[in-house]
């Protein structure tokens, strides 16, 4: 399996009021093509910090993080976002659209960072909205008129505009209910069926299931990890499998 | 590191003293006797001719007569004649009184107060400069002193803690971020440490727990060989076969003794015995008195059906223990009861032997103590001890008191 | 470029508050500054510009009394050969009148015309507006009688002289170049024919004067041609009267109130455009940081520092472009506002037209200014991770300290809650600190305008030595005339003061001041460098004069009367708005070289002992004393004149200009006051918002936590106002003279009445506490989920 992501010895130090806290210690970790990863752990375990120094948002402290065979971490903030740019996409917990767009606007304000030309972008960007489930009469309307689900998906489709190498997505279900969560949920899976690489951060075993590896992160480390097959409604053997490797892991 | 801020405001005021020397230079090519000067002090002097206290003194000069006799001077030093006036290049000028000239007044030319003037200007730009350079200065060690010199002796002395074996105090961060991922990653170092240290310690612990456990299970059936061979001895009537019996009793007390050493040096060593209690169901505790109770000596009991706060492990370890002592120093049928009394669930086990003194009671619970009755029987005085020890770990207790006949054990187990 | 402009678009949506506050101050500032250069680059050069299009040649020369002699061909003789071209009328000329004017009187020189005035080649009248259905028996007044005078169309115009009395109806106002203005010394008069021909009959024999308009050739020294002039007129008649004065004279009497209103505004402008400025640079980097989680997002979908620098650089280039535009327009509509103070004064009609630097400076400074802070508040973007952006700015290693911490103080809770907002906004406090200190600063410079121009006119700025009275007798009773003024009771400080022309090598004349006893005079600050003369040989000069010909302390100056001259030392320069800024003062000593002093009727000018601040009261109690004179010593007394009659009409003009300016200023300083304090609580309470949320939530009520934003707000803004006023106070008078100084206005010094100063300040501090808890009122609305969740 090729892997996309690499990280040596990844550490990422947080301090306050000058005492220091050490979020990531030594991570050693690779991320696979094609899979959908899960990143577990208690709250405050250091898993978002993770997600965002592999995805370059976050200058970690030390240790280096490869993305398809590039070093990230030497990169200024312009190189990265030159980077993120065709590599990455993002699906943040509060979404973060920009409240002052329209939904398509919010699309294309992604989109034209890597085409140019914006009569395809529209149609591309019109049959990403469909397919994440947000209709056409939604495309006008802000970001306040829609929706915490319907904003998630609109977040998901600017992730998968520019057809990112990796999805991040950090708690896409987070401040959601459970039934939109799972329109969410299932709007994630759909696009890694599709061959779309997933990395995602939750706390929430139902959103979990959907990986088809999960790490475990305990105290800046990664404490286990599990590899179950793709996800396929209702295996309840597989759920076991989940279940009892977080137990293992103490949760 | 911010120096552009200190080396602007240096340049600034070397700009600034540039600008205030040319300054200073170009105005002492200027100097000019003041003719309105002159004219007041001329004019004070012609109409108060002969009054020298009205004379306007604001510039030095001396009067003298048409013969040239000094007739009046501001000071001493100053030309007093025509001649000297022009060797000094002084200001000679008539003095008129109505209309008559009646001598003539001298000005010195004198450029000393001018100078003097200029002088102090200097004296005073230069020190005005020079504090403001060396408060510049200062300022910049204190911000080299805040923002190096200080990170860098809070790191000497985390350093010098680290090497000390300290591992608890962190390191600060430094506010300017100096020293970069170093002091995070040196912090992140100690932590390692400490985690590695105590992972060690918790190995050796482990080892030594285990070689304790290891000689405790020793002794069982070890006291069971000796007691079979006992009864063997005995038994046999045969002297080769008795000879044997009392060399395996022999050998048994030596193994005994030995192991007795090796748990009582391993135990001695362990300062914390990992208990890790849990919930459990009470339907567990029958089991475990049943394995500690090997001889079969204990009646029949109910437990009534609760959830308890316990580790399975070490409260096996507890009743191996009070079952291994009522064998040992009653050496009679034990009676178990249990009922639930508040939050506990209550395990009485009692023996009909001769007890322990009253006042020993309270000790028996301590390390190496033993009844006074125990002197004859082998052992460390440690398993109460330890029994004790687990029991406080999963928030239980120990009850010891002499029945009327026997001696009676409580254990305590905090129901949930 | 198309995703920078989809981003400025989105902002456009985003913070519509401070898109309008930033909007407004764009265009506050545009407009303050447009306004400032109008008035003087196109409003202050309107003399000039009059007298190039009514044709004002280079001067004028008016003979009077007896003008046998003067035939057109003999003032060809005389004029031709210097100048290009010369134009001569003759009308009606009262050499010294007393003109009803506004409050007083104006004393002045006046001359009648017809309408043939409209006609002429040089020095032609033009009419500024008119009533042409008045037809028979009216007068064509100079446009000063209707800016400051207060006079309007169809108005009845009287006025004596000598007996007679002359009464017109008012049919309209004109603009002319000589006779314009009461600062001039004369005033022009146009009126009907048939009038003009009755009272032509009756006084020309007195009163008929021939006007000559000259163009001097290039090379043609001014001074030294109306010198030569004046000495070879006198050949031809040695009894005529020649008068008149140089068209630079005429100007710069002319604009000179106006110059000192221009620089007060521009002084004001100044500190409002300071203020305004520092709120534009704190608004825009409000901006960036209210907008961090935005930019963070983008800058996570991939948007480099750069392409979110530039969106941000278009936006705010788009809304100063279109700020400082309207700004611009606007300054040319409220043109005429400021424009009708400073011509008023100047008394002639302005209309504003487009003048290339004051359209664009103001918009070019603003669009710079805007560019420059939006690029240094922008340069964090370029660095900040953009996770960092997206914890609004909370660094992975970050120094927030607890200050205040509720459980170790003993204030209440509204009390330590405003504490910890006011500490949490040190930036906030520190912008609220200088701004509002920039603010008191403008309000007393206004206050020391107020007191200075209106309240208490400072009269010395507009003339070289003040009185309440003169009365000059002939040289029989000059000592009787001193000893009985000396002996009244209700004057005081009498002193001798003669006013001769004395010249310059033939080139200048100098109004001179002959006095008597130097030390005597009312206007002590009249030096505005050196001192004044005490001796013999000593002169001083006004500062114009001394500049022209390269003078200066501790000069000699050689100084001509008649065929007399005689070498004095300059000790002191003054400076003078009169007598086209050439005067000099000497001492009667002095004069003796140049004349027999003896030999001159005794000037007596005298103060009132109960002057007081109504110019009413003080006029009669002067023209008693005068009357008094008069009746005692009758042919004696060969002039008399009440000082206060006199200020009376200029200074009416000097106080409406005033109290006009100080009512725009005002009302300027309060709209950007408010506005100032709107968006500094605005992105206060902005900042805070989370925090009210979370306090709300915990129970506090909207009344508490209003209470303690204002409260927040107020320690910046108290420390302020005491520092500041307290700094005004004393930095106001030179930071004003420093101004005045760089436009040549050398003598000021002005009051400030520290009654003023408190009143400011308490004032100040409690509109911007009002102000506060109005706008804190939003709290109220913002429900605390709402306030939470916002983004």
């Amino acid at each position: 399996m090729k892997n996309i992501i690499e990280t040596k010895k990844l550490c990422k130090t947080f301090s306050n009021g000058g005492i220091q806290q050490h979020v990531l210690k030594n991570i050693d970790l690779e991320i696979y093509e094609g899979d959908f990863t899960i990143i577990m752990g208690a709250s405050g375990a250091g898993k978002s910090t993770l997600l965002y120094s592999l995805s370059g948002m976050d200058k970690p402290t030390l240790g280096s993080v490869k993305f398809d065979g590039t070093e990230i971490t030497k990169m200024n903030t312009d190189e990265l976002a030159l980077f993120r740019r065709s590599n990455c996409g993002f699906v943040f917990q509060q979404v973060y659209l920009v409240e002052s767009m329209s939904v398509m606007d919010n699309i294309l304000a992604a989109g034209l960072l890597v085409y140019r030309d914006k009569k395809i972008l529209v149609k591309k960007a019109g049959e990403l909205l469909k397919a994440v489930g947000i209709e056409e009469t939604l495309w006008n309307k802000f970001p306040s008129q829609i929706s915490g689900g319907e904003a998630q998906r609109v977040g998901i489709a600017r992730a998968l505009i520019n057809e990112p190498k990796l999805v991040f997505a950090d708690e896409p279900t987070g401040a959601l209910n459970s039934q939109t969560g799972k329109a969410v949920l299932d709007t994630l899976t759909k696009f890694n069926e599709k061959g779309q690489s997933i990395v995602m951060v939750t706390h929430d075993i139902t959103s979990a299931r959907r990986g088809n590896r999960i790490l475990y992160v305990k105290d800046g480390e990664i404490a286990g990890e599990c590899n179950l097959g793709k996800y396929v409604t209702g295996d309840k053997e597989r759920h076991q499998k989940l279940n009892d490797f977080l137990a293992k892991m103490g949760w | 590191m911010r120096k552009a801020p200190f080396i602007i405001l240096l340049v600034l005021t070397f700009i600034a003293e540039a600008l205030a020397c040319f300054f200073i230079v170009t105005r002492i090519k200027d100097i000019k006797t003041d003719p309105v000067k002159v004219n007041e002090c001329m004019h004070s002097v012609s109409e108060n001719y002969g009054d020298a206290s009205k004379y306007n003194t604001q510039l030095d000069y001396a009067v003298i007569d048409n013969d040239g006799k000094l007739v009046y001077k501001t000071r001493d030093g100053l030309s007093e004649s025509v001649n000297e006036a022009i060797k000094t290049r002084g200001l000679i000028l008539d003095l008129e009184v109505d209309g008559e000239v009646v001598g003539k007044v001298i000005f010195d030319y004198s450029t000393e107060e001018q100078l003097n003037g200029v002088k102090t200007k200097v004296i005073v730009l230069y020190i005005i400069i020079g504090v403001l350079q060396i408060a510049i200065l200062i300022f910049w060690y204190i911000y080299i002193r805040k923002s190096i010199i200080e990170p860098f002796k809070n790191l000497n002395s985390f350093a010098e803690r680290v090497a000390g074996g300290n591992l608890d105090m962190p390191l600060e961060m430094d506010k300017g971020h100096v020293f970069g991922a170093f002091t995070e990653s040196f912090d992140l170092m100690r932590t390692e440490l400490k985690k590695a240290r105590i992972a060690e310690k918790k190995a050796s612990d482990d080892k030594k727990e285990m070689v304790a456990k290891l000689s405790h299970d020793i002794k069982t059936p070890v006291a069971s060989i000796k007691s079979t061979s006992e009864i063997g001895y005995e038994v046999t009537k045969e002297e080769r076969t008795k000879e044997m019996f009392s060399v395996i009793n022999a050998k048994t007390d030596q193994i005994k003794s030995l192991v007795d050493n090796l748990f009582t040096s391993s135990v001695q060593d362990i300062t914390e015995i990992d208990v890790n209690p849990g919930m459990q169901p009470s339907d567990v505790i029958s089991g475990l008195i049943g394995n500690a109770d090997y001889l079969k000596r204990a009646g029949a009991f109910t437990i009534p059906e609760c959830n308890v706060f316990i580790d399975k492990l070490r409260l096996q370890q507890v009743f191996d223990n009070i079952f291994m002592n009522s064998y040992k120093y009653a050496d009679t049928p034990v009676n178990v009861s249990s009922e639930i009394a508040g939050d506990y669930l209550v395990i009485r086990i009692a023996d009909e032997g001769p007890g322990v003194k009253e006042e020993e009671i309270p000790l028996l619970t301590e390390k190496f103590k033993r009844g006074s009755n125990a002197n004859d029987k082998d052992g460390a005085g440690l398993g109460l001890y330890l029994t004790d020890y687990f029991m406080e770990k999963m928030d239980g207790k120990l009850g010891l008191k002499n029945l009327e006949k026997g001696f009676e054990v409580a254990v305590y187990l905090r129901t949930i | 470029m198309n995703k920078a402009l989809l981003l400025a678009k989105s902002n456009l949506r985003k913070n519509r508050g401070t898109s309008v506050g930033l909007f407004l101050l764009m265009l506050i500032a545009t407009c303050l500054v447009g306004i400032s250069l109008l008035i003087f680059f196109d409003c202050y050069p309107t003399a000039q510009k009059a007298a190039e299009r009514l044709k004002g040649g280079d001067g004028f020369i008016l003979i009077r009394d007896d003008l046998e002699g003067f035939t057109d061909e003999k003032i060809e003789e005389l004029i031709g050969k210097d100048t290009d071209s010369y134009y001569v009328y003759r009308n009606l000329n009262y050499p010294t009148i007393s003109l009803p004017f506004g409050d007083g009187e104006v004393g002045i020189s006046l001359n009648l015309t017809d309408s043939s005035a409209f006609a002429r080649q040089m020095n032609r009248f033009e009419v500024v507006k008119e009533d042409t259905s008045i037809t028979e028996n009216y007068v064509y007044l100079p446009y000063q009688f209707n800016t400051s005078g207060g006079y309007e169309i169809g108005d009845t115009y009287e006025f004596e002289n000598a007996g007679k009395k002359y009464s017109y109806k008012v049919r309209g106002f004109n603009d002319v170049v000589y006779g314009g203005g009461n600062n001039t010394g004369r005033y022009e008069f146009v009126i009907d024919d048939a009038s003009y021909k009755k009272v032509w009959d009756e006084d020309h024999e007195t009163g008929e004067s021939i006007v000559i308009i000259y163009d001097l050739k290039d090379g043609v020294e001014p001074g030294a041609f109306r010198i030569r002039i004046s000495n070879e007129m006198l050949k031809v008649n040695p009894n005529t009267v020649m008068d008149g004065s140089p068209l630079d004279v005429v100007i710069s009497n002319r604009t000179f109130i106006g110059l000192i209103v221009a620089v007060s505004i521009l002084v004001l402008t100044s500190l409002i455009v300071i203020a305004v400025a520092m709120m534009l640079a704190n608004c825009i980097s409000n901006y960036v940081n209210e907008n961090m989680k935005t930019l963070g997002a983008l800058k996570a979908i991939g948007y480099t520092g750069k392409d979110i620098k530039s969106s941000l650089i278009v936006w705010f280039l788009a809304l100063a472009v279109i700020a400082s535009i309207a700004g611009i327009i606007l300054s040319y509509v409220f043109m005429p506002i400021f424009a009708g103070i400073m011509i008023g004064q100047m008394g002639l009609s302005y209309h504003v037209s487009f003048n290339l630097m004051a359209t664009f400076i103001p918009i070019v400074f603003v669009i710079v200014f805007a560019l420059i802070v939006t690029v240094i508040s922008a340069r964090k973007i370029g660095k900040i991770h953009p996770i960092v952006a997206l914890r609004e700015g909370i660094e992975s290693h970050n120094f927030k300290k607890n200050r205040v911490a509720l459980d170790k103080t003993s204030l209440n809770p509204t009390m330590s809650l405003a504490m910890k907002t006011f500490f949490g906004n040190m930036k906030q406090n520190i912008i609220t600190f200088f701004v509002v200190g920039f603010m008191v600063f403008a309000c007393i410079i206004a206050l020391l305008m107020f007191e200075n121009f209106s309240r208490n006119p400072k009269i010395e700025i507009l003339t070289t030595e003040l009185c309440a009275g003169v009365v000059a007798s002939d040289l029989e009773s000059k000592d009787e005339v001193r000893d009985y003024l000396e002996s009244r009771k209700d004057v005081d400080n009498v002193r001798e003061i003669i006013n001769l022309s004395l010249y310059y090598n033939d080139e200048e004349s100098l109004y001179t001041y002959i006095v008597k006893d130097p030390s005597k005079m009312r206007n002590t600050s009249i030096c505005y460098k050196g001192r004044l003369p005490e001796y013999d040989n000593e002169v001083v000069i006004s500062g114009s004069f001394a500049k022209k010909y390269g003078f200066d302390i501790g000069d000699e100056i050689k100084l001509d009367y008649g065929d007399n001259s005689f070498n004095y030392l300059i000790t002191g320069l003054i400076q003078t708005t009169n007598n086209a800024g050439r005067e000099a003062l000497i001492t009667y000593k002095a004069a003796d070289h140049l004349l027999d002093i003896d030999q001159i009727p005794g000037w007596f000018w005298f103060d009132i002992v109960n002057e007081g601040n109504d110019n009413d009261a003080n006029i009669e109690e002067t023209e008693k004393i005068l009357e008094e004179c008069k009746d005692k010593y009758g042919a004696h007394i060969i002039n008399t004149m009440d000082f206060f009659k006199i200020i009376g009409g200029s200074m009416t003009t000097f106080k409406s200009i005033s109290a006009m300016m100080l009512i725009v200023m005002i009302i300027v300083s309060v709209i950007v006051i408010g506005l100032i304090l709107f968006l500094l609580i605005k992105s206060l309470i902005y900042h805070k918002r989370k925090d009210y949320g979370i306090y709300k939530a915990l129970g506090y009520t909207s009344g508490s936590l209003m209470l303690q934003t204002a409260l927040s707000f107020m320690p910046p803004v108290i420390v302020s106002i005491i520092a500041f006023s307290i700094g005004s106070y004393f930095s106001a008078n030179p930071y004003m003279s420093t101004f005045m100084h760089a436009f040549g206005l050398m003598k000021c010094s002005f009051d400030i009445p520290v009654i003023g100063v408190v009143l400011i300040g308490i004032g100040l501090a409690i509109i911007s506490f009002v102000l506060a808890l109005l706008q804190t009122r939003r709290i109220k609305k913002i429900e605390a989920y709402n306030m939470l969740v916002a983004e």
